[in-house]
Parts: C-alpha cells; structure tokens; sequence
C-alpha cells in the first residue's frame, strides 16, 4: 500500500442483534494510513447503514483518536437506530374510596385475630384513623350501589415502531386488554367501571365483581359486623347477640338466631330457628319459615310458618300462621286471618294469647273513620245553623254577609262530599273482609285450659284442656262458634270458653255504621240561597 | 281554557276555583285586586275573567274600564254583592257580559260561566 493512501483494512464495522448499533474499529497502524471520514461512510454505505441513523460527530471523533495515536485500536458506535416503544397493558384501579375500605376490612380482620375473639366481647381496637372501632356497625364486606364508580379503566396502547440502523422497522408491540375479568355485574363508561347491579363488591386480582345474593360462610359477629344489604343474604352459620341482618331480599341463616334483629323486605327462613331472649326482633315483609322462635318480638306481613315451637313470643302476622305441628305457649300471637296451631297454652297455664282477625286494626280504622264522620257532620251542622240565620235575612244582607253565606254553601257540599268519600272507603273496607275468609283458629292436638283465644273483638278463656282438632271462628252475626272433631254442628261455646270482655264491640259493627251515616242524605231545611236570575240576566 | 280570578277574597277566589274545577277548567290565575290584575292579564291572557265590585286600590268597575279600552272581546263576568239593578246597569256599560250576584250556588256560578262563554263564542 501506498503512503498517503487510507488502509482500509484497518476498518472493522459490526453492527448488533438488534440493530440498533453499528461500531467501527479502527486497528492500530501508519498515522499517514488512517482511513479519511469519505473511507469510513463508503464502507458504512457498502454495509446499507441508513444514512440518518449515521452520526458524524462521532466518525470525526473517531479519526481524531486514530491519528493521534496510530499504535492503539480505536472503537466508536456511529450510528444508531431507535427502539420500539410497546403499549401499555390495560389497567384497573379501584377508587380510593374503595381502596380505604378493603383496607379497613383488611385491618380490622386483623384487629380481631390480635385483640379479640369474634364470639365473645367486642374486641378493644383502633381503626386506621385511631379511633375506637365499633365492630357492630363496621361491616366486613364493601357493599356498591347500582351506578356507583368501581373504579378507573384505562385502555391498553399501541406503542411507537422503533428504526434500527439499516432503516427497517422496528415494530412495537400492542399492549394487552384487561386483565381483570368481569362480567354483567359492572359496566365501563368512558374510563369507568360502574357497578351495574347492587351487591357485594369482590376484587381480586384477576376479576372483579359484584354478587347479588350475600353468602356468609360462618357466622354473623364481631367478624362480619351488621350486615345491610341490597339483596338476598344466606348466612351458613349464626347470628350472634346483638347483630342485625337487613336486606332488600330474602335471608336465611341456617344456624341459630340469638338475640339479633333480622329484617328482610321479603321472606325469611331460620333453618334452625331464633332465641330472642325477649329482645330478639323480626320485621319481615314476606313469609317467616322457622324452626322454633322463642323470646321474639316482630312483625311478619304476610304467613307465618314454625315447625316446632313459639315460646313467649309477641308476635304480629298479617295473614296466617299455618304451624300445624307447632305448641305456642307463653306471650301473644296475632294473625289477620287464620291460626292453625298443633298445641295452644300449656298445662301450667302460662299467659298466652291467640288472636284471630286483626281485631285492634280494624277498630283503629273503625274508630277514624267514625271520628272524621262526626267531625264532618258536627262542621256541617254548625254551618247549616249560620246558613239558616242568614238565609232568613236574604232580602237584608250586607256584602259581608252575602260572601258568607256563599262560603258557608261551600262548605256544606264540601262536607256532604266528604261524608260521603268516607262512606265509600268504610264499604270498600267491608267489601275486603267479606272477600276474605272468616277468622278462624284451628287447634289440632291439644288446647289447654287457661289459654285465651281472640277472634276478632270476642274474647274466649279455655275452661278445660280440650283435646283437638277444635275450630273456633264467627258466626255472621260476629258470634263465637267452636266444633269439635268430626262435629257438623257447633259445640255450646259457654261449656268451652267463657266469654272475656275485649272492651271493643264488633269493628265491623262500627265500618257498617260509618258507610250508613256517610251516604246519609244532608239534613233538609238548611236551603240554599235563591240562585233565580240575577238582575243582569233579566236586564 | 284560561281563566283570570279577581276578588280580595281569598277564599272567595277559593270557592271560584274549586267551581271551575268542577266544569274541568283548571289553568287559572289569581289577582287580588284590579292593580293586580292589570299586571298580570297581559301575559296570562285569559278566556274568561271574573271579577269582583269591591276591592282595594283599585275596584273592579275601574279594572273592567280600563281592561275595555285595550281589549274588547274578552269575556267578563262581575261577581258581586252589589245587586241594584243602577249598579248592574253600570257594570253593563263598561264592558261586563254577565253579572252573578253573591250569595251564589257552585251551580248558578257554573251555569254563568258556561252561558257566558256560549254566547260570546256565537
């Protein structure tokens, strides 16, 4: 080789796997031989390294470096591509609102593992805030309403193509949609995950969400807290003393019921069945199905279903209690309809109280409806008096008066009017209880002497034990009638029971009496002012 | 159909209203007096008006005077103690189409009206 003249044998180019980077090394030799920047880009175009990928800076550099010091190898990246950019995944978070409260479920679990133990006192404990928590009131489960926000949603990316060094694309890879599963329980509106139905949010790492029917797997106590649910609520195990179950839905709890509260806007089964211990309360909007109930208050609208025992319960059905294998004993059951009982009283002749025909309901209403009546007729009457005064002074009447007497009118049909609206609903009312069967107890194996039976406004003390079946319900006259077994005619009532004053006669005596008097025609004399011609229309 | 009520009165407009009700008008509107009922007859722009004799700050003769000059054909019924026949014969000729003399009946009141609206609808 010629001086003066560039060895390009000297040049080494590698470029990586990834092609990103090309290095050039020049190798040790002549000062006067060192490859000149036009060597160093033909050999780099020779090798379809992109132009734009080619740095010039550093080509400069590098020969400045060779010829300085010719007996040493120099290397130098001189040109570089650009890396793909993959897209983001798609992401998931919850609101923070949400977070707090899986993060206070998580630490007050804690909190009972350390101080305390779920069944006994309730365990001495501070919350995140430091305050004292009331594990009553804390419920171990984050309950959503339909409509409320989840959370964030954020959609995955496509990324950017990358360039490598011989121009080629790079190309990025598109990021993954959710990861998290979910289903017809949320929905996601423009970023948001919306719950979709009310319930019981779950959020775990792979799905989230929402179940409509609440299952407990042990039992409701410090552990679980209050439970207020929009749904159905199954608990496996018991409610502890002192707790409460409210749902929109049905409940069952399948272990026992302690003194707790369950209020259910639909049915309720207790498996094994409720120890009120006199505190114990029920408000169901549907039917109850229990085992036993003893020491219960409450309230069921519709029928009332134990299989066992109702022990000095205080209890109030809106239909019927249909517990033909069932001894109540002890406190008062009232049902609108019917009562059908397997024993009624005991042999120690415990106060107890059955009573058939919402007697106390009916007498309230009776009682309104008679109070509004007179109220309406005694305004009527009063008027009627003020409208004869004037009326026999018609020819002397000053203004005043003669506006007075236009509104005492008024006022009289007003009352006729509403007289008469209330003698509607009493008949509509009487119309009810005629479609509806007669109050009727039922006692199928044994009714014991001391007990006391209610139908409607009649009051009945058992003399003596009675061996069942025996019915007792109303004759249409709203007297006391009871057949025996297998009797087609009714025993002598006063043999039986004897009569025990309810202090209330006959509600529907007294609904009978209000639709008469409402739809009474107004009283005559009280005429109304002269409405012949006026002078105008005889002008 | 509209209907502007004129009477200090509150109950008395009570009574007109629950009268109208009855022959299924119910779009009314209410004035205390006739001040008040100039300022509110424009916009409402009723069908029928009824308007009482007696009335502070500005009575129902002078109202009916006034509304006359500006709008001809709206029906007017006075509803008043006033029962001269000089008096009728005054409200007459400034503009009223029919005069109910008060004490009157839901019916009589009604049996106007409809007489009224008959009429100037012929």
């Amino acid at each position: 080789m010629a001086d003066g003249s560039a060895d390009t044998s000297r040049l080494i180019v590698a470029v990586d796997k990834a092609g990103l980077s090309c290095t050039i090394t020049i190798l040790p030799g002549l000062p006067a031989q060192t490859p000149t920047e036009m060597e160093i880009r033909a050999l780099l175009e020779e090798q379809r390294i992109a132009a734009a990928a080619i740095d010039e800076d550093a080509i400069a550099g590098l020969i400045g470096r060779a010829r300085s010091d010719p007996d040493s190898e120099h290397a130098e990246r001189v040109a570089s591509g650009t890396p793909a950019e993959d897209g983001a995944h798609a992401g998931f978070r919850l609101c923070p609102e949400l977070e707090n409260r899986f993060a206070e479920i998580e630490h007050r679990r804690t909190a009972i593992l350390e101080h305390g133990e779920p069944n006994g006192d309730a365990p001495a404990a501070t919350g995140l805030d430091g305050e004292p928590i009331d594990f009553h009131d804390l419920s171990a489960f984050v309950i959503v309403r339909a409509g409320e926000t989840l959370g964030t949603v954020t959609e995955p990316t496509s990324g950017a193509d990358g360039v490598d060094v011989r121009g080629e694309t790079i190309p990025a890879k598109r990021g993954r949609s959710l990861g998290v599963k979910t289903d017809y329980t949320t929905r996601i509106d423009r970023g948001r995950m919306i719950a979709a139905v009310p319930g019981r949010l779950v959020h775990a790492i792979d799905r989230v969400t929402i179940e409509t029917t609440l299952t407990v797997s042990d039992d409701i106590d410090f552990a679980t807290g209050n439970i207020d649910f929009p749904g159905s609520v199954l608990v496996h195990g018991a409610v502890k003393d002192g707790f409460r179950v409210r749902a929109t839905g049905d409940v069952q709890v399948e272990g026992l019921v302690e003194a707790a509260t369950i209020d259910s806007d639909a049915d309720v089964s207790l498996t094994r069945g409720m120890a009120g211990r006199d505190v114990g309360e029920l408000r169901v909007e549907g039917d109850l199905h229990a085992g036993y109930l003893d020491g219960v208050r409450g309230r069921i609208e519709r029928d009332c279903i134990v299989a066992n025992e109702i022990k000095a319960c205080d209890l109030r059905v809106g239909r019927r209690v249909e517990s033909p294998g069932c001894a109540f004993y002890g406190g008062a059951l009232h049902a609108g309809l019917r009562i059908e009982l397997g024993t009624l009283g005991s042999a120690g002749g415990v106060e107890t109280l059955a009573a058939v025909g919402a007697g106390e309901e009916i007498d309230d209403l009776a009682s309104k409806l008679e109070d509004l009546v007179a109220t309406i007729f005694l305004q009527r009457d009063r008027a009627s008096s003020e409208l004869a005064a004037l009326n026999a002074a018609i020819k002397k009447l000053n203004a005043s008066q003669a506006e007075r007497l236009t509104e005492l009118q008024f006022e009289q049909i007003r009352a006729d009017e509403l007289a008469a609206k209330l003698g509607e609903a009493a008949a509509d009312l009487l119309g009810v209880f005629d479609r509806n069967a007669r109050p009727t107890l039922v006692v199928r194996r044994k009714l014991h002497g001391g007990a006391r039976i209610r139908l409607r406004h009649v009051g009945l003390v058992i003399r003596e034990t009675i061996t069942g079946p025996v019915t007792f319900d109303l004759d249409e006259g709203g007297s006391p009638r009871c057949y025996l077994e297998g009797a087609t005619e009714p025993s002598p009532i006063g043999q039986l029971a004897k009569l025990e004053d309810t202090g209330r006669g006959d509600p529907l005596e007294l609904l009978r009496a209000c639709a008469v008097h409402a739809v009474a025609p107004a009283a005559g004399g009280d005429t109304l002012c002269d409405d012949s011609a006026p002078p105008a229309a005889a002008a | 159909m509209k209907v502007m009520l004129i009477d200090d009165s509150k109950t008395m407009r009570n009574i007109q209203r629950s009268v109208l009700k009855q022959i299924g008008i119910e779009q009314v509107e209410e004035a205390c007096d006739g001040q008040d009922a100039l300022s509110k007859v424009g916009a409402f722009s009723p069908d029928l008006i009824l308007v009482d004799w007696n009335m502070p700050n500005m009575d129902g003769l002078t109202f009916i005077k006034t509304f006359r000059k500006q709008d001809r054909t709206t029906p007017l019924i006075m509803v008043t103690t006033e029962a001269e026949k000089s008096r009728v014969i005054e409200a007459i000729k400034a503009g009223v189409n029919n005069y109910v003399v008060k004490p009157f009946t839901p019916d009589l009141l009604s049996q106007r009206i409809n007489e009224t609206m008959s009429k100037c609808a012929a």
